[in-house]
């Protein structure tokens, strides 16, 4: 390449970079000082493990990515110690003061209202077994629906021995209301929820699932998310019986769990068909999934005669700690520097080339967790980035080796890098492929947090791939067109000779 | 000096492979994997404040300071530490406190020691002047019990992306190195399992899934590296080599890039072990074990199995050949 070309690359390369770096890793306060400029980086989706903060001096607690939300589900007639406490402290007369304590007896980490919820019998209270059982069925049914939910980091826990606790990632706290009914699933149709007759109920002689076959949720391909409701044959003449005058007055359609709407649809015309497509323009993925496993699991899971209200929402950072996705950058910035003190002592100035190289992979990386929608920056994503990392420092490290094997042999530079390259190519291209074809079929069948990873992997083993045997080249060739002596530029040297 | 030739030991990888298998999946079966680090059982303390009206943050690192003194004079050891801000949900009416600590504890902590600490705390509050305005403070014990975790990847997931990998492996470097390969990567996957279920080492309960598909990916790409010397060895000989000749000296090219490569992947793993917060710590560090799997069979197991493989295949390609009978017979003819 010749010296003119070369110095247009190289410029418009360090440009290039320099832009993506600046848009990828700095933020700073702005001169009105009130607004910030956050970086790529700082406004990337990290998952409930890991957070951050973002903005300015002026931080307020919902400027942070990452972290989640927990919620506790009391079941009726249960309530909190400091429920308990609180509502005492607020009654002024003594009177209504022993009503209260009364009323409400302790148990564990709760308070019991007696007269809802029976004492099993004995001196100290302690609820009986069958509020125990319907309890044990809540808690199976509520594991059920968020295991459904395919949530990465979510937890659900017995907590203070009779309320049940749920952790979601921070996009997703959407679900704690819908997931908290209980009850028969039924369809009713009419203009009202009041008026609205009950037209597939769960009678004594027949089950809900006679009509209801189950919910599933699906995003279409322009991002929006919808509910579908697949019906029996006989759900399916149920619903087009009920709806059959729906051309000439509209109603609408109920679908209830216990005393709640689990969704409503507007009818304007005859339903005859086995499954039932719900979106809405409010729709968002959480409550289209929500809304679907609420149903799934109203009709063909653990049923439980507790109702449940959800109470005590809190906002929690990191759960892995506060700095750690701090830590986590130091631990790239030691890994970043060992690698360009290893390229730069052994190749000399050709370390510039992988550095060019390595900084567009993790511009790239970047750019790519910050933009698709389903990737976060977390633990998993962050060591299948390492590990691509030390893919494309390897293919970097074994093409410089090649070249200067080459090199060694009396070659011309140009010569080593075409031969050197040459030698190598197909058993990296083969390597990446193998690598981001495994990462992207685990991707396409598994769910989080692996899919997460797989993801990840998959794609920056394509970078890794498009870095080392592409645009190293090309970095290479622009950077040596200026050397006159190109052996001491890579550190490469010739291999001594005797002479006879 | 007796050179170390480890494709001449099938039986002796074997056997160990199977004992660690094999007492792996019985403790699996018996005793799950140790899930420590997601606390699955654990008390936890609770203090609630106004951040809004009468706590700062100078107040905040006080009152922080203050219970660890009391858990630290009553011999508990805090396991971890979170902050939560209250959020309202759906029709909640505000709730009274907008912040809070949440102190939790995984060794069992006694109701005595609960009454004791709460009691402690709440004196010293009351004692602090900042602190000891008309109900500041609240504190409470909770108990949680987790029931489930973040466990329901699909596992078949790892299987298909490997399976799908070993197919093109298969069209680039033949069936029987894909068929190594696919050995290889279900060994690790269940030989890492297996050394989880052994070491007890406290994961998270997603972890193990993650482990074993980490593993199957490493033990896929160093398998890739013999790959590349068999096929540089097939490609370099003028006349086919026998099986082992072939394995041997791949073996040779190999290992060093081999070892180089699980090297640098184990030191990454150290390094953000060594230096992440105690969370990150518990959830990377154990990676280590998915490294051993992958060195092992691709260093030990691989090479001796794929003699075997290598063989069964040169001879069903020699199968329907015509066999060279020597001179004197043809010329008889």
């Amino acid at each position: 390449m010749g010296k003119v070309k070369s110095a247009i690359c190289l410029t418009l390369m360090s440009l290039l970079i320099a832009g993506l770096c600046f848009i990828c890793f700095v933020s700073f306060g702005l001169p009105n000082g009130i607004d910030t400029y956050n970086s790529i980086l700082q406004m990337t989706q990290k998952d409930a493990d890991l957070g951050m903060r973002y903005g300015g001096a002026d931080d307020e607690s919902d400027r942070y990515l990452g972290g989640g939300y927990t919620a506790v589900y009391y079941p009726e007639g249960v309530i909190s110690a400091e429920e308990y406490e609180t509502a005492l402290k607020g009654m002024e007369e003594d009177a209504d003061k022993q009503d209260y304590t009364e009323q409400y007896a302790k148990f564990g980490g709760l308070y019991f209202d007696t007269e809802k919820i029976k004492s099993k019998g004995g001196a100290a209270y302690e609820p009986n077994d069958d509020f125990k059982a319907q309890f044990e069925s809540a808690v199976e049914l509520f594991t059920a629906r968020y295991e459904a939910l395919h949530l990465e980091d979510v937890r659900v826990s017995v907590f203070d021995d009779y309320a049940v606790r749920v952790f979601v990632p921070q996009n997703d706290g959407a679900a704690f209301t819908p997931l908290s009914y209980t009850g028969d699933f039924t369809v009713k149709y009419g203009s009202d929820a009041s008026s609205a007759a009950t037209i597939m109920p769960a009678r004594s002689t027949e089950e809900i699932t006679d009509y209801v076959k189950g919910a599933y949720w699906r995003t279409g391909a322009d991002g929006s998310s919808f509910v579908v409701i697949d019906f029996t044959k006989k759900g399916r003449t149920a619903l087009a019986n009920a709806s059959s005058g729906a051309a000439d007055s509209s109603a609408t359609v109920f679908f209830r769990v216990g005393d709640n709407d689990a969704l409503q649809l507007s009818v304007s015309e005859q339903i005859d068909q086995d499954s039932l497509y719900i979106s809405n323009s409010s729709f968002t993925e959480i409550s289209a999934k929500s809304s679907a496993v609420l149903i799934d699991t109203a009709v063909n899971g653990v049923k439980t005669e507790l109702a449940f209200s959800v109470k005590d929402g809190s906002f929690r950072h990191a759960q892995y700690g506060e700095n750690s996705l701090l830590w986590l950058y130091i631990v790239f910035g030691v890994f970043a520097l060992a690698m360009m003190v290893f390229f730069f002592v052994r190749y000399h100035l050709l370390g510039l080339a992988h550095l060019y190289t390595y900084l567009l992979f993790l511009c790239g990386t970047v750019l790519c967790v910050w933009a698709i929608p389903f990737l976060t920056l977390s633990v998993e994503t962050f060591i299948a980035f390492m590990l691509t990392s030390v893919l494309l420092c390897v293919s970097d490290a074994v093409t410089f080796e090649k070249a200067r094997a080459e090199y060694a042999t009396g070659k011309t530079m140009v010569s080593s890098v075409k031969t050197g390259y040459s030698k190598c190519f197909w058993n990296l291209f083969d390597l990446h492929i193998v690598l981001a074809l495994a990462g992207f079929f685990t991707f396409f069948v598994a769910l989080p947090a692996l899919s997460n990873f797989a993801f990840v992997f998959g794609l920056t083993a394509v970078f890794s791939g498009l870095g080392s045997l592409l645009i190293n080249r090309f970095n290479w060739a622009i950077l040596m067109a200026y050397t006159p002596k190109k052996g001491a530029f890579c550190n490469f040297a010739r291999e001594e000779t005797e002479d006879e | 000096m007796n050179k170390f030739r480890p494709w001449k030991k099938l039986p002796i990888w074997i056997a160990i492979s199977a004992v660690v298998i094999i007492a792996g999946i019985i403790l699996m079966a018996l005793l799950g994997f140790n899930t420590a680090a997601e606390k699955p059982q654990n008390s936890q303390f609770e203090v609630k404040y106004n951040v809004a009206v009468d706590i700062d943050e100078k107040k905040q690192d006080k009152l922080e300071g203050l219970c660890e003194e009391v858990f630290k004079s009553n011999g508990l050891t805090v396991a971890d530490m979170q902050k939560a801000t209250s959020v309202a949900i759906s029709n909640e009416s505000a709730q009274p406190y907008t912040a809070s600590f949440v102190f939790y504890f995984t060794s069992e902590v006694s109701a005595e020691t609960q009454e004791k600490v709460q009691s402690e705390v709440q004196t010293k509050i009351k004692a602090d002047a900042d602190l000891s305005g008309e109900d500041m403070v609240y504190t409470v014990w909770h108990s949680e019990t987790v029931t489930s975790a973040a466990d329901y990847v699909w596992r078949g997931a790892v299987a298909v992306g490997i399976v799908v990998a070993l197919v093109y492996v298969a069209i680039r470097f033949g069936v029987g190195s894909a068929l190594t390969g696919l050995t290889l990567a279900v060994h690790d996957a269940l030989f890492t399992l297996a050394l989880l279920a052994i070491t007890r080492i406290p994961v998270y309960a997603a972890a193990p899934v993650w482990f074993a598909a980490t593993a199957a990916l490493l033990s896929l790409a160093l398998w890739l590296i013999h790959c590349m010397k068999l096929r540089a060895v097939k490609k370099e000989s003028q006349v086919p080599v026998d099986a082992e000749t072939a394995v041997e000296t791949a073996y040779a090219g190999a290992w060093k890039w081999i070892a180089v490569c699980a090297g640098i992947v184990a030191a990454v793993i150290l390094l953000t072990g060594a230096l992440a917060t105690p969370g990150v710590r518990a959830a990377v560090l154990p990676l280590l074990v998915a490294v051993v799997g992958p060195v092992y069979s691709t260093l030990l197991f691989g090479p001796a199995l794929h003699v075997h493989v290598r063989r069964a295949f040169d001879k069903l390609s020699r199968k329907g050949k015509p066999k060279y009978v020597g001179k004197e017979k043809q010329a008889d003819k």
